[in-house]
């Protein structure tokens, strides 16, 4: 029951938040230089206000796109997300409505839940195919961590562009210990 | 929704999930902040509404997650049902109050919220420089939050008051028009 | 009988400076009551270390042979509520009115005060006047409709 990977895309098409676990599943990038195996969030804007040991190993992913063997930077991974996670959004709702949304998608390697709020901002986790249904999860993680610490933080714009503003210490260590109490 | 089940709803989030604060800190506080603001602007009383509705913006554009988070709301179906759910449980969860919803237009668009009660201008009397009176409008931090977090919403709506007790009318109201549905965001070259 | 009313309601601010005085009817001789008012501050300031603690009443100040009491009232921020009563039809002697009477008064005027007090827009300068309508009128409303034992 492991959790790989969650992401938070804004109304603007933006990814605004990623954050990995357990780099070593089939399909995400692991690299022989660097610690592996560890958690460390993407640093998106790469400024030096947020330091963190696993940036090193992830940046010289940006930076080299078109490794052998297909491997992608954490960003491509990212709008590949948004991608499916869109289209499938507005495949279902001209099926079935503008009320309905897809919930999850399951593949042979990993199962991807999505939730997304009125205002347009979506929630994406992703797991191993084991798991539960998760929506409720990606629910609670705004309620109880976005919410309070993102958007009633004063000192955080209300647009993030390349992420600004959400990666605060409050939202980054209860989010890690909340998926922590989820993988238990 | 009908009102009944919007009304239902706003008195039990009140009553359970809300920190409540003391009435008036919030009033005192807001009066200051006009009053300090009239001051500032030299008694441009345009300028103050202006201002009071820009913080009121930047207000609601927060609010609406904080709204959501707290009440579990999913997309409203029709302008009418967001006018129910902005009157009966967001008025009443932020402020303790429900307004009437009244004088819908026959194609949907725009409808008014009366005020009985105003917490923000209690005990407030308006300056009697002959201005204000026609002027200033003390509430117009509203207009502000009701157009940011619809816009949140996808919603572009115009706010703005018609009448108010302060200024000697008899009630306090609030005109609210839908100007357009705003459309999802495409991501770059898509289309 | 002759009647009880109140001959004038002024509020005195914590730095003796005048901030309001209605006489009731309100064509009275104004300066008459100044006089007055101005007189019971010494009261205040003699009674003051005698004053027990938390009681803002100070009861009557002083009478007057034309048939007139001062009461006052001290609020905790120094501001002074004087009410001047009239008792009517002449004669000596003290008015015949319970102690504390007049407190339901005092516990009006206090909260038109507070509530002037709370007006984001009124600037608290001692030095001037209340100007506020509400105010002045809430005020004539007390002073002309008191009689002993009138519920406010």
């Amino acid at each position: 029951m492991t959790i790989y990977s969650f992401y938070i895309f804004d109304r603007h098409c933006e990814c605004i938040y990623i954050k990995q676990w357990h780099q070593q599943d089939k399909f995400r990038p692991t690299s022989s230089a660097g610690p592996s195996g560890t958690d460390s969030p993407a640093s998106l804007t790469g400024d030096g206000k947020r330091s963190s040991a696993g940036s090193t190993l992830l940046r010289s992913n940006d930076t080299n796109p078109s490794r052998p063997g297909g491997r992608l930077s954490v960003q491509d991974d990212a709008k590949l997300i948004f991608g499916v996670v869109f289209s499938l959004r507005n495949m279902v709702r001209k099926l079935s409505g503008p009320e309905d949304s897809f919930i999850s998608y399951r593949t042979g390697a990993y199962k991807l839940h999505y939730y997304e709020t009125p205002t347009n901002l979506k929630f994406v986790l992703l797991t191993d195919v084991k798991m539960n249904n998760l929506r409720v999860v990606l629910h609670q993680i705004y309620v109880n961590l976005y919410v309070e610490f993102v958007v009633k933080n004063p000192l955080s714009p209300v647009e993030h562009h390349g992420g600004e503003g959400v990666a605060v210490e409050l939202f980054e260590m209860g989010l890690d210990g909340f998926i922590r109490t989820i993988q238990d | 929704m009908s009102a009944n089940k919007a009304a239902r709803i706003g008195e039990e989030v009140w009553k359970t999930r809300i920190d409540k604060v003391n009435a008036e800190l919030v009033t005192l506080t807001y009066g200051s902040i006009v009053a300090q603001l009239c001051k500032d602007y030299e008694g441009d009383y345009i300028e103050v509404n202006k201002q009071l509705e820009k913080m009121g913006y930047n207000i609601g554009l927060r609010l609406i997650e904080d709204f959501l988070a707290k009440t579990n709301m999913g997309k409203c179906i029709n302008f009418k049902e967001t006018a129910e759910t902005i009157s009966k449980i967001g008025f009443k969860v932020f402020l303790n109050i429900t307004p009437t919803v009244t004088n819908w237009t026959t194609d949907g668009k725009q409808f008014s919220l009366t005020f009985e009660e105003n917490p923000l201008a209690d005990f407030v009397e308006l300056p009697d420089d002959g201005r204000a009176q026609n002027e200033l409008w003390y509430s117009n931090l509203l207009c502000g939050v009701l157009r940011g977090s619809l816009e949140m919403v996808q919603m572009q709506v115009d706010a703005h008051f018609v009448s108010d007790v302060l200024r000697g009318n008899e009630v306090t109201e609030m005109r609210v028009t839908l100007i357009r549905t705003i459309d999802d965001e495409l991501p770059p070259g898509e289309d | 009988m002759s009647s009880t009313r109140i001959a004038c309601i002024a509020i005195i601010g914590k730095n003796n400076s005048p901030l309001h005085l209605s006489p009731f009817p309100a064509t009275s001789n104004t300066l008459k009551y100044h006089f007055l008012t101005h007189a019971t501050l010494d009261v205040f300031q003699a009674r003051l270390p005698l004053k027990s603690n938390g009681d803002s009443d100070f009861g009557l100040l002083y009478s007057v042979d034309e048939g007139l009491a001062a009461y006052g009232w001290l609020t905790n921020t120094g501001v002074k509520i004087i009410v001047v009563v009239d008792v009517g039809g002449g004669g000596a002697g003290t008015p015949a009115m319970k102690d504390g009477e007049l407190k339901p008064v005092f516990r009006a005027l206090q909260t038109a005060y507070i509530q002037l007090v709370c007006n984001p827009f009124y600037e608290n300068d001692e030095a001037k006047p209340i100007t506020s309508k509400r105010f002045i009128e809430e005020v004539k409303r007390i002073g002309e409709n008191w009689t002993p034992g009138f519920a406010l």
